[in-house]
C-alpha cells in the first residue's frame, strides 16, 4: 500500500472562523450588478428541486426590479452532481479538441486567452452539488477563472476551496458528514446507538449499516476520505473500512438514500450529511444525528462559471448573487440546511450544532484524481466482494 | 402536377429558399421568409451559402445535386442501367460530400488544419439545417431511384426509398453515435488508441467471472450475473405472458377484460414507481415485512434488495411487452390446423402442444427476445432496489456518472452487454426462422378456435389471478400513498401533494397554471405525441422490409435496427450529448433532440411486433392485390395495413408510453426549455420527496390509460376468425 504521508490537523469547532456571524440580519451588498444585464442564463443545478427553483425564481425576480427592459431570463436544469459534471464534460468534447488544435504550443496568460475565444457552450453556471466531483473535474478543465474573492466576505474554507481549485470554483455552503440513527430500530434491537465510526465495527450493528457505493457517490467517498484519515494511518484506515464493511446491509446508488432509509426505518444507521438527517428529524422520523467521536469531513457546494459560457456577463452576476446573504439565507427556508459561506449569512434554525462536531481538514492528495481512483479501485476489487 | 417541374421547383426551393444552416430562432415561426433572413448568414439558403458567404465546400454538395436535378427535368426517363450508375454516381457523390463536410468543418474550423490550403481564412460552419435535411433527403431519393431502376426490390421504388432513408436515419441517429462512443473502449488518455487496452478492459474477471458457480475463484463477474437475471426475467415474462394471453383470447373467464388492462398496468407506469412500491410492500420496514414478522416471528430482513426484488420488479414492468406481442400471435392462430388436429381425433392437449404451440413459436421467442434485452438494459430498477446485485446497466451508469467515471471503462462494458444481446438475437432469429408460420392465408379460414386443454386452462388463470392480485395490490399502495402527508410516518389524509403539482389559478378569465408539474407535463406530452406517429411509421415500414423484401445485407440491417434498444439509456443520452452539441449536427437543448431519442429508443417494439404479425400473414395475400395492379404502397394500406392492425396498434400505445416514462435516456437530453415529467420526477424522488412524485406518478398512469383507451378506439380491432364458441370440440 502506498504510504502517504498525512498532513492531518484535527481542528476544533469552536475555532473562531468557523462559528458563525450572530446576527441575523443580513447586510447584502448594493445589487447595482443586476442593472443591464441582458439576454438569458442557463444554469445546472445539483441541489434539489425546491432550492433550485427558490433560488433561480428570486433571482429573475431581482434582475427583473433592477433592470428596466425585463427581457433577462435564468433558467435550470436539475442535475445530480456527477451525472452534470458528465454532461458538461460531453458538451464541451469538441471545444477541447478544438483547443488542442488551435491552442497548441501556447502557454501562461495566451494559453488562457485562447482557450475563452475558443471554447463554445450552451450552459452558463453549475452550481450546488458536492465538491468532490467538482475538484475532480479541474482536469478536464470544464471552468472558467473567476474572482471569487471580490465576490463576498466567506469563511475560509470557501476561500481555501477557490484557492485550491485556481480560482475556478467558488465555495457557497458547507455540509458536515454524520450518522443519522433509527431510535426505533436501535431500541428493538436492544443496542446503543453508536457515537464513534469504530463502533460501527461492532457485532451489535451487524446487518444494519448503510452507506452509499463508493462508485457512485460524492457521499461515500467523503466517508472513505474520513476514515482513511481518521484513525492515524492509512492502514489503520483501509481496516477500519474492512471491519465496517461487515456491518453494511447494503451499498446504495445515492448518497443521501442512508440517512432516508434509517429515517424509515429500512435501516438502523444510515451514513449521510447532517443537513439531510436534520431534515428528516424536523419531518417527524425517528432518526438521531450522531456526530461520530473520531471526527468527520465537510462537503462544500461549489458554484463554476462554464468554459465559453454564452452569456458571460449574466454568468458572472449570478455568482456574485449566489454569494449574497439573502440568497444563502432563502435555502433554509425550503429545508437546505447547510452552512452559508458568506459571514454575514444567518446560520439556519436547526442546522446540526456545530460545536459538537469535531472536524478533519483533509489531506489535499485525497481530492487528485488519480489517488481517489486508486482508493476507489482498491475497496471495488479487494473490500466490496469481501463476504459479510 | 408535371413531374418533371416537381423537380425543378424542389432545386430552386433548396437552393434558394431553405435556409441551410440550422436556425435558432426557431424554423416554424417561418420568420426566415423574410427578406432579411436570405442574406444573413445563419440563416442563408444553399446558393447565398457559397456566394455571399464563402463557404465553398459547399458546391461540391450542391453541385451533383444540379446535374441530377436538371437531367431529370429536361432528360427522358432513365432507360439503361449505364444512365443509372451515372445517376447513381452523381447521388453517392453528393451525398459523400454531404457528410464529410459535416465532419470535417465545424464550428471551430477545420478538422485537420492542413485543410486550411483548401479554404478561405477563417472558415468555419455552423449545424447543418432543415436546408441540408431537404437535401439528404432528396439524394437518398436519387440514390433509391437508380437502384430501383437497376431491379433491386423487384424495381419497386416505394419499398427502395424506404429501406435507404430508414438506413440513412439510423446510421445517424443509432450507428454514428454509438459507435463514436464505442470506439473509447479501445482509447486510453494517455497511449491512445489500442488493442491491449481493450482487452484488458473486456477480458476480465470482474465482468466475466464464474466464482458462484464453482468455476475459477471468487465471484460472479457483472455479465454473468445480469445474463443470469435477464434469462430468469425473460423466461418468467414469457410464461406469465402467454398465460395471461390465453386466458384472455382462448377461455371464456369472466374477468378477462379486467384482466387485460390489468396487466397493461404495470406498461404505464414509470419504472421507479414500481420499485418504490416494492420497498414500501416487501422492504424490512414494508407493510407485509411487519405484518409477518409481528404474525410469525420471523425476521425477514432485506432480502427485496438484490435478485430477488430485481428479479420481481422486471417481471412486473416487462410482462406486459411479453403480452401484447402474444396477444396478438394466439390471436393470428388460423383455427382450421387446430379443427383439423381435433378432427383427426387429438386430444385438446395434444392439439395444444403440437400445433398451437408450434405456431405461436415466433411469438415466444420475441416475447423472450424482448424481456431478456429489456432486463439487461434496465437501469431504473437496478439503481432502486439492486442493492448489491451487480448488473451492467447499473455499472455503466456509474462508469459514466459515476464518482470516478471513464467513458473508457463504460464503452467496454457497454460492448460486453452487446454480446449478450448479439447472441439473443442471433439464437431467434436461427430459432424462429426455420419454419414458416402463416396461418393466415386469404383462403376463407372458416372455423372457430379450439378450446384450451384443462390443465393449460387451470394453470393460466390461476397464474393469471395471482398476479392480478399482486399487481392490484401494489397499485393500491401507490394510489393511496399519494395522499398521506409522509409515508412512513404521518399517515393523515392529505390532498397536498395533488394540489402542490397541479394548482392553477384564474385570473380574469385565463388560466393560469401555478403547480410545479404543468411544465414538464405538457413538454412531455406533446413531444411524446410527435414521436409516436414517426416511431410507428418508422417501425411498421422496417418491419415491412424485413418481412416482405429480399435485399443484400439484410441481418445487418435488422440488427442495427435492434441496435438502439439493446443499449442501456444512459450511454445513447451520452453518445448524443458527445455527437450532437456542435456542428455538423447540434440539436442539444431543443426538443428535437429528445423527440428523435424516443424515435430511435422505442422503433424496435414496432418493428418487432410488425415482424411477428407479419410473419402470420401469407404474402400471397399482399401478391394477389399486387397482380390485380395494385401499386404496393397502395397494397399495403388496403391489405397489409388493417390485418396488422394489432400490431399497429401495440406500437403506436408503445411509443407513446415508453416515451413518457423514460428516465435513463433522456437524463442528460433535458434542458430547461424542455424539460420531462421522468426527469422531474427522479430528481424529487432523489430527494427524499415520495408525496409530490406518487401523485404526479399517478396522474401520468391516469393519462397512458386514457390514451390507451382512446387509440384502441381509434385504431379498432381486426376480427380474423369467428368467436369463440361453446362446445367447439
Amino acid at each position: 500500500m502506498i504510504k502517504t504521508k498525512l498532513f492531518m490537523s484535527v481542528l476544533f469547532a469552536s475555532l473562531s472562523t468557523y462559528t458563525l456571524a450572530a446576527n441575523t440580519h443580513s447586510m447584502d451588498s448594493d445589487k447595482g450588478y443586476l442593472d443591464g444585464i441582458n439576454g438569458n442564463l442557463v444554469t445546472y443545478c445539483a441541489a434539489d428541486e425546491t432550492a433550485c427553483k427558490a433560488v433561480i425564481d428570486m433571482f429573475n425576480a431581482d434582475v427583473a426590479a433592477a433592470n428596466s427592459s425585463g427581457s433577462f431570463e435564468a433558467k435550470f436544469v436539475r442535475l445530480s452532481t456527477s451525472e452534470m459534471l458528465a454532461r458538461v464534460k460531453g458538451e464541451l468534447e469538441k471545444s477541447a479538441q478544438a483547443v488542442k488544435r488551435k491552442c497548441k504550443d501556447m502557454s501562461g496568460d495566451a494559453l488562457e486567452t485562447c482557450k475563452e475565444a475558443t471554447y463554445k457552450a450552451k450552459v452558463d453556471v453549475a452550481f450546488y452539488g458536492t465538491d468532490d466531483p467538482y475538484k475532480a473535474s479541474l482536469e478536464d478543465d470544464l471552468f472558467s477563472p473567476y474572482d471569487y474573492a471580490s465576490a463576498g466576505d466567506t469563511h475560509p474554507w470557501a476561500a481555501d476551496l477557490t484557492a485550491a481549485s485556481d480560482s475556478r470554483l467558488g465555495g457557497l455552503y458547507l455540509g458536515l458528514l454524520a450518522m443519522g440513527v433509527n431510535t426505533e430500530l436501535a431500541a428493538k434491537a436492544g443496542v446503543d446507538i453508536p457515537q464513534c465510526w469504530a463502533d460501527l465495527a461492532k457485532s451489535d450493528y451487524d446487518d444494519s449499516v448503510t452507506i452509499a457505493n463508493w462508485n457512485t457517490s460524492g457521499t461515500a467517498y467523503k466517508f472513505a476520505a474520513t476514515v482513511l484519515q481518521a484513525f492515524g494511518s492509512e492502514e489503520a484506515g483501509w481496516e477500519k473500512v474492512i471491519e465496517i464493511h461487515q456491518s453494511i446491509n447494503q451499498y446504495t446508488k445515492s448518497g443521501s438514500a442512508g440517512v432516508k432509509m434509517a429515517a424509515r426505518g429500512e435501516t438502523m444507521v444510515g451514513i449521510g450529511f447532517g443537513h439531510d438527517i436534520v431534515a428528516l428529524m424536523q419531518q417527524g422520523f425517528p432518526i438521531e444525528l450522531v456526530a461520530p467521536c473520531e471526527g468527520v469531513l465537510y462537503e462544500i457546494g461549489p458554484v463554476g462559471i462554464v468554459r465559453g459560457a454564452p452569456n458571460r456577463d449574466a454568468a458572472e452576476a449570478f455568482v456574485q448573487y449566489l454569494y449574497e446573504p439573502s440568497t444563502q439565507e432563502v435555502l433554509a427556508s425550503v429545508g437546505s440546511l447547510q452552512f452559508p459561506s458568506n459571514l454575514n449569512a444567518a446560520v439556519p434554525d436547526g442546522a446540526p450544532a456545530m460545536e459538537n462536531f469535531k472536524l478533519l481538514v483533509s489531506d489535499p492528495s485525497f481530492s487528485e484524481k488519480d489517488k481517489k481512483n486508486q482508493i476507489i479501485k482498491k475497496w471495488t476489487d479487494e473490500i466490496f466482494p469481501l463476504p459479510r | 402536377m408535371n413531374v418533371r417541374l416537381q423537380h425543378l421547383i424542389l432545386l430552386l426551393v433548396v437552393l434558394f429558399i431553405m435556409p441551410w444552416y440550422e436556425f435558432t430562432d426557431g424554423f416554424f415561426n417561418f420568420s426566415w421568409l423574410s427578406l432579411g433572413y436570405f442574406v444573413a448568414e445563419e440563416s442563408a439558403p444553399l446558393y447565398f451559402q457559397m456566394v455571399g458567404h464563402e463557404k465553398v465546400w459547399l458546391y461540391l454538395v450542391s453541385g451533383p445535386y444540379v446535374l441530377l436535378a436538371l437531367a431529370n427535368a429536361f432528360t427522358r426517363k432513365l432507360r439503361s442501367d449505364y444512365e443509372a450508375n451515372i445517376h447513381l454516381g452523381l447521388a453517392a457523390l453528393g451525398l459523400l460530400a454531404l457528410m464529410m463536410q459535416g465532419m470535417l468543418i465545424n464550428d471551430f474550423g477545420p478538422v485537420f488544419l492542413a485543410l486550411n490550403a483548401f479554404l478561405p481564412i477563417d472558415a468555419y460552419q455552423i449545424g447543418m439545417g432543415y436546408g441540408a435535411l431537404l437535401l439528404s433527403v432528396i439524394y437518398i431519393y436519387y440514390v433509391a431511384s437508380a437502384f430501383a431502376h437497376k431491379g433491386m426490390m423487384k424495381g419497386d421504388l416505394f419499398s427502395t426509398y424506404a429501406l435507404f432513408l430508414i438506413v440513412f436515419l439510423v446510421s445517424v441517429f443509432v450507428i454514428f453515435p454509438v459507435l463514436n462512443i464505442l470506439s473509447r473502449a479501445f482509447l486510453d488518455s494517455d497511449t491512445g488508441y489500442s488493442i491491449t487496452v481493450f482487452s484488458e478492459r473486456i477480458f476480465n474477471s470482474n465482468i466475466w467471472g464464474l466464482g458462484c458457480i464453482g468455476i475459477g475463484s471468487g465471484y460472479c463477474g457483472v455479465a454473468t450475473a445480469t445474463a443470469f437475471l435477464a434469462v430468469m426475467t425473460g423466461l418468467s415474462t414469457t410464461t406469465l405472458g402467454l398465460c395471461f394471453a390465453l386466458v384472455i383470447t382462448r377461455t371464456d373467464f369472466k374477468w378477462r377484460g379486467r384482466l387485460k388492462a390489468l396487466s397493461l398496468l404495470p406498461i404505464i407506469t414509470p419504472p421507479f414507481v414500481v420499485g418504490m412500491a416494492l420497498i414500501m410492500l416487501l422492504g424490512r420496514s414494508g407493510i407485509v415485512t411487519k405484518f409477518i414478522e409481528s404474525t410469525f416471528g420471523i425476521e425477514l430482513g432485506g432480502w427485496i434488495y438484490g435478485f430477488w426484488g430485481l428479479w420481481i420488479a422486471q417481471t412486473l414492468a416487462y410482462t406486459p411487452i411479453a403480452f401484447m406481442v402474444l396477444i396478438g400471435v394466439v390471436q393470428g392462430v388460423g383455427p382450421s390446423y387446430e379443427e383439423a388436429s381435433t378432427t383427426l381425433n387429438a386430444t385438446p392437449l395434444r392439439t395444444f402442444r403440437f400445433v398451437t404451440l408450434p405456431l405461436i413459436r415466433p411469438g415466444l421467442a420475441n416475447a423472450f427476445l424482448l424481456g431478456f434485452v429489456e432486463s439487461m438494459a434496465d437501469l431504473g430498477n437496478a439503481l432502486l432496489i439492486g442493492g448489491d446485485f451487480p448488473v451492467l446497466s447499473a455499472q455503466i451508469f456509474y462508469a459514466v456518472a459515476g464518482a470516478s467515471s471513464s467513458t473508457g471503462k463504460a464503452a467496454a462494458l457497454v460492448v460486453s452487454l452487446l454480446v449478450f444481446t448479439i447472441t439473443a438475437f442471433l439464437i431467434q432469429r436461427y430459432w424462429v426462422g426455420r419454419k414458416t408460420y402463416a396461418t393466415v392465408t386469404g383462403k376463407g379460414d372458416g372455423g372457430s378456435n379450439q378450446s384450451l386443454p384443462k390443465w393449460v386452462k387451470n394453470v393460466s388463470v390461476s397464474v393469471a389471478l395471482f398476479w392480478s392480485v399482486f399487481t392490484v395490490s401494489i397499485y393500491v399502495l401507490i394510489l393511496m400513498s399519494g395522499f398521506v402527508e409522509t409515508w412512513g410516518s404521518d399517515y393523515s389524509l392529505t390532498f397536498k401533494h395533488y394540489i402542490t403539482a397541479f394548482d392553477f389559478n384564474i385570473v380574469n378569465s385565463h388560466l393560469i397554471a401555478t403547480g410545479v408539474a404543468w411544465d414538464s407535463l405538457i413538454t412531455t406530452l406533446w413531444l411524446a405525441l410527435l414521436a409516436m406517429p414517426l416511431t410507428t411509421a418508422m417501425g411498421l415500414a422496417t418491419g415491412y422490409l424485413l418481412t416482405r423484401q429480399n435485399f443484400a445485407f439484410k441481418s445487418a440491417f435488422e440488427f442495427s435496427t435492434m441496435l438502439s434498444f439493446a443499449i442501456p439509456g444512459i450511454v445513447i443520452g451520452f453518445s448524443y450529448v458527445v455527437a450532437f452539441n456542435q456542428a455538423p449536427i447540434d440539436l442539444t437543448y431543443t426538443g428535437i433532440i429528445i423527440v428523435v431519442c424516443f424515435m430511435f429508443r422505442n422503433m424496435p417494439v414496432g418493428v418487432r411486433s410488425s415482424i411477428a404479425a407479419l410473419k402470420q400473414l401469407d404474402p400471397g395475400l399482399d401478391e394477389a392485390s399486387f397482380t390485380l395492379g395494385a401499386s404496393n404502397l397502395r397494397s399495403i394500406r388496403t391489405v397489409i395495413l388493417p390485418l396488422i392492425k394489432p400490431a399497429v396498434f401495440s406500437a403506436l400505445v408503445y411509443s407513446f408510453i415508453r416515451s413518457i416514462t423514460s428516465v435513463s435516456a433522456v437524463i442528460f437530453l433535458v434542458s430547461a426549455d424542455y424539460n420531462l415529467a421522468s426527469a422531474y420526477i427522479i430528481g424529487l424522488v432523489e430527494n427524499n420527496q415520495f408525496g409530490v412524485p406518487i401523485a404526479y406518478s399517478t396522474t401520468l398512469i391516469a393519462i397512458m390509460g386514457i390514451a390507451i383507451f382512446g387509440l384502441n378506439q381509434l385504431v379498432g380491432k381486426r376480427t380474423l376468425f369467428k368467436p369463440l364458441t361453446n362446445g367447439a370440440s
